[in-house]
């Protein structure tokens, strides 16, 4: 049985937090890195030399000078992403609208949030869509590179094919499947009608399917995304495990879920954080393809936050807004680094 | 702690120093003009630009439009240059990006353009908000020949209409921008269809349904037109007419909601009515689906943007040159078009106002307005419309001159952009029939008069 001889257990410890114990192989655990699929070097092994030595070397150990090294990144970090969300937060206080006098409110902005409708709603479409979005591509990616990390013929042109809706610009993904939509001379509508006989759809018109509409663009476009982060993880297992569950007598499915899978989980995860917080601040394709509509059917987060800010000139309750969805992203972003905590591949 | 480790600034120490340098750029920062507390409600621009650059460029902040490309042409081909004797530079963005390009500009009083281009219903917040110098006070006087309704759209506060909270009668209207393109809706149609079937152009929205029922054919993907059906301002731009025409108004003198009375009911039920002669899916249709209906020879009619006149005869773009007969849109109890001009002001940071004001004197010129409506674009002066020549060449200037000398402007206060959201979207909920069309109406009414009392208004 696989299940006896062949065992997953992450025993992290400060000098290998990477390390997993993930087999039973001749009688001796083996232990891999997820990182390069090789053994991470012992601390007992010298040090590698810098390429300098002398007082290069010296001023390379030097902490401040790290530090000092660091302090204009950490600088231009803090004045264009610590400033803007400090200033937005000022704002939030304010009733500050352009051409109407700027009076302090104290947590007004914050009370009509909490008041809005349309803030509720739309900010449950965006998780609804996100968490859909998110599944869809983490399913279809997954089964791509499960196929492309095979051998195969033609491997490399099938994987190039596969990522290109990922290096298209949104505006542009928005474009083409406007006109795919169209309702009138649209490809989707054109194969409908004239092969499959089904009628035309009105895939941005309609209120039932507008909403899958945008989720169908969003999974063309980022599914590749996913596909290729988890073939990279694919390939950082290392093959002596798949060649010992054969020798063990695995069944595909028990590679899978064996091996596979819980050695793939920390790779998954940084896939979900990623696009999570990612589809969270879908803007582009609504924007062009539906403008929120039909009715309010495809109006996102983003979408509410634009026209308040520009729209409708409302910043402090612009900046409102913008704090919640950043502590809101924070937070699932904070879950799914906890998630990879326990997967062991974040040092805690 | 050995001595080495002494010397070290640990991370703890490094970000506190990090905080306490983000701190200080902050305190910093306050002390800009652009602080919350900074703009007045009305501008009090100073009132004489600062000296004059004799050969300085003047920099001009454009909309990408179809009827803004004539004026483009000209002044890319060197005429302004060539009049004035120093360069003028257009930069020319899409209509959304302009629009919070020069909300950022204006509201740091940026260098980057002399001049704004801006749709016209932008005046109240640009002018309101001190984004535009004011011209009165730069001691500009407009001369003579404009076309009234053109030039009553440059004042704030407006010279006529409610004023906004805060804004008494007594505030005297000052110029703050100068119409440039006389853009307004008009009405299309196929004149060789209308005629083949014995139809005279149409006038009332009688006429229109008669067309419909008499040649539309939906099956066949020949429609009566193509309405701009996606929320926003596309639906209740399109909307406009058909509300303004059945005697209906947005506001009342006393910014009380007034669309969902029951002109506007009988508007909207002639709007959703027309469904069925139109393409399927309109409710996502802005200006270029709408626009390529009849390009394309698909759409019989359409209310279209005097801009689109210059397409439809581009035979590069058109499938219906020389086919179109252009008339004011159809009455009920009065034809009545939304207008839409771009205007220009000039910016309150540009380094060059006197060379910007010079720009717009030439534009504004009779025979510069003559020369744009050779080139197809939309005069906003008398002289090209009276030309009996250019009548004869350009044979829709008098429907112009027509629509915009009995069109409506959009309503003049910041808060419209606001409202046009929420009637946007349930004009687009009637359309796919999330709502009806006496609960869409009524529902737009409450949110948009719940708005506005959380503003002040009607306190």
């Amino acid at each position: 049985m696989i299940g006896s001889s062949l065992s997953l257990e992450w025993a992290p410890s400060p000098s290998e937090p990477y390390a997993v114990s993930a087999g039973y192989l001749g009688g001796q655990l083996m232990r891999v890195s997820l990182g390069s699929g090789r053994p991470r070097p012992s601390r007992r092994e010298p040090p590698i030399r810098p390429l300098w030595s002398g007082w290069g070397a010296r001023l390379g150990e030097d902490r401040a000078l790290r530090y000092l090294l660091l302090a204009p990144t950490v600088l231009l970090l803090l004045a264009f992403t610590l400033y803007p969300y400090l200033y937005a937060l000022r704002i939030s206080f304010y009733a500050f609208q352009y051409g109407r006098p700027t009076v302090f409110i104290g947590l007004t902005n914050y009370e009509r949030m909490l008041a809005d409708q349309t803030f509720w709603q739309s900010m449950a479409r965006t998780l609804l869509f996100s968490l859909v979005v998110v599944l869809v591509e983490l399913v279809l990616g997954l089964v791509l590179a499960l196929l492309a990390n095979r051998e195969i013929r033609f491997r490399g042109a099938i994987r190039t094919a596969l990522m290109q809706p990922m290096v298209l610009a949104p505006v542009v993904v928005a474009i083409v499947w406007r006109l795919l939509y169209n309702q009138e001379s649209g490809l989707l509508n054109y194969i409908l009608d004239n092969i499959l006989h089904l009628g035309r759809a009105s895939w941005l018109g309609d209120p039932k399917l507008a909403f899958l509409s945008i989720v169908i663009l969003d999974v063309w476009q980022w599914t590749p995304f996913m596909f290729l982060v988890l073939l990279a993880g694919l390939q950082s297992i290392p093959v002596e495990l798949y060649e010992a569950a054969h020798v063990d007598g695995a069944t595909g499915l028990q590679v899978l879920g064996y091996i596979t899978l819980p050695l793939l989980n920390p790779t998954i995860l940084v896939g979900l954080l990623v696009r999570t917080v990612d589809a969270l601040r879908m803007f582009d394709q609504v924007f062009l393809l539906t403008q929120g509509g039909p009715g309010t059917t495809t109006e996102f987060i983003s979408l509410f936050l634009y026209k308040t800010a520009f729209k409708f000139s409302q910043m402090g309750y612009a900046s409102a807004l913008l704090l919640v969805l950043f502590v809101v992203t924070i937070v699932i972003a904070l879950f799914y680094i906890r998630l990879l905590g326990r997967s062991g591949t974040v040092e805690r | 702690m050995s001595a080495s480790k002494k010397n070290d600034i640990s991370r703890r120490d490094f970000l506190r120093l990090s905080v306490v340098a983000a701190g200080g750029s902050l305190l910093a920062t306050q002390c800009r003009p652009a602080s919350p507390t900074a703009p007045p409600a009305v501008a009090t621009q100073s009132a004489a630009p600062s000296a004059p650059a004799a050969k300085a460029k003047v920099v001009i902040a454009a909309g990408a439009d179809a009827s803004t490309e004539p004026m483009r042409d000209m002044i890319n081909s060197g005429m302004a240059e060539q009049a004035l004797g120093f360069p003028v530079e257009w930069v020319e963005l899409p209509y959304t990006t302009l629009y919070e390009k020069l909300v950022q500009v204006g509201s740091s009083k940026g260098s980057d353009f002399d001049l704004y281009m801006m749709d016209d219903p932008w005046v109240p917040q640009f002018a309101g908000g001190g984004f535009l110098m004011n011209m009165t006070k730069m001691g500009y006087t407009p001369g003579p020949g404009f076309i009234e309704k053109t030039l009553d759209l440059g004042w704030w506060p407006p010279k006529t209409g409610p004023r906004v909270p805060g804004i008494g009668a007594d505030v005297q209207p000052e110029l703050y921008v100068l119409p440039i393109i006389g853009d307004c809706q008009i009405f299309f149609y196929r004149k060789d269809l209308l005629e083949e079937a014995g139809i005279a152009p149409p006038e009332t929205w009688d006429d229109i349904i008669q067309i419909g029922e008499k040649l539309a054919k939906p099956e066949q993907g020949l429609y009566l037109l193509a309405a701009r059906g996606v929320r926003g301002n596309p639906v209740v731009t399109e909307w406009f007419p058909y509300l303004y025409s059945h005697g209906g108004e947005i506001f009342d003198e006393k910014w009380n909601i007034t669309f969902h009375q029951q002109a506007g009911i009988d508007a909207l039920q002639l709007f959703v009515d027309l469904l069925k002669w139109e393409p399927p899916g309109v409710a996502t249709y802005d200006s270029d689906e709408q626009g390529a209906c009849y390009l394309q020879g698909n759409c019989i009619t359409n209310i279209e943007w005097t801009g689109w006149i210059s397409q439809a005869e581009n035979p590069e773009k058109s499938k219906v040159v020389g086919l179109t007969g252009w008339t004011t849109t159809p009455k009920k109890v009065r034809s009545a078009s939304q207008i839409g001009n771009w205007v220009m002001g000039i910016g309150a940071g540009s380094k060059n106002p006197d060379g910007a004001l010079k720009f717009l004197d030439w534009f504004l010129r009779d025979d510069v307005q003559i020369e744009l409506a050779k080139r197809k674009g939309v005069p906003v002066k008398q002289a090209p419309y009276q030309d009996k020549d250019l009548q004869a060449q350009f044979p829709w200037l008098p429907t112009i001159l027509h629509a915009l000398e009995n069109s409506v402007w959009r309503p003049r206060t910041p808060e419209w952009p606001k409202v046009e959201d929420i009637l946007g979207l349930h004009l687009n909920m009637a359309l796919t029939g999330q709502e009806g069309v006496q609960e869409a109406l009524n529902n737009a009414a409450k949110e948009a008069t719940d708005y506005l009392k959380s503003v002040g208004y009607y306190s």
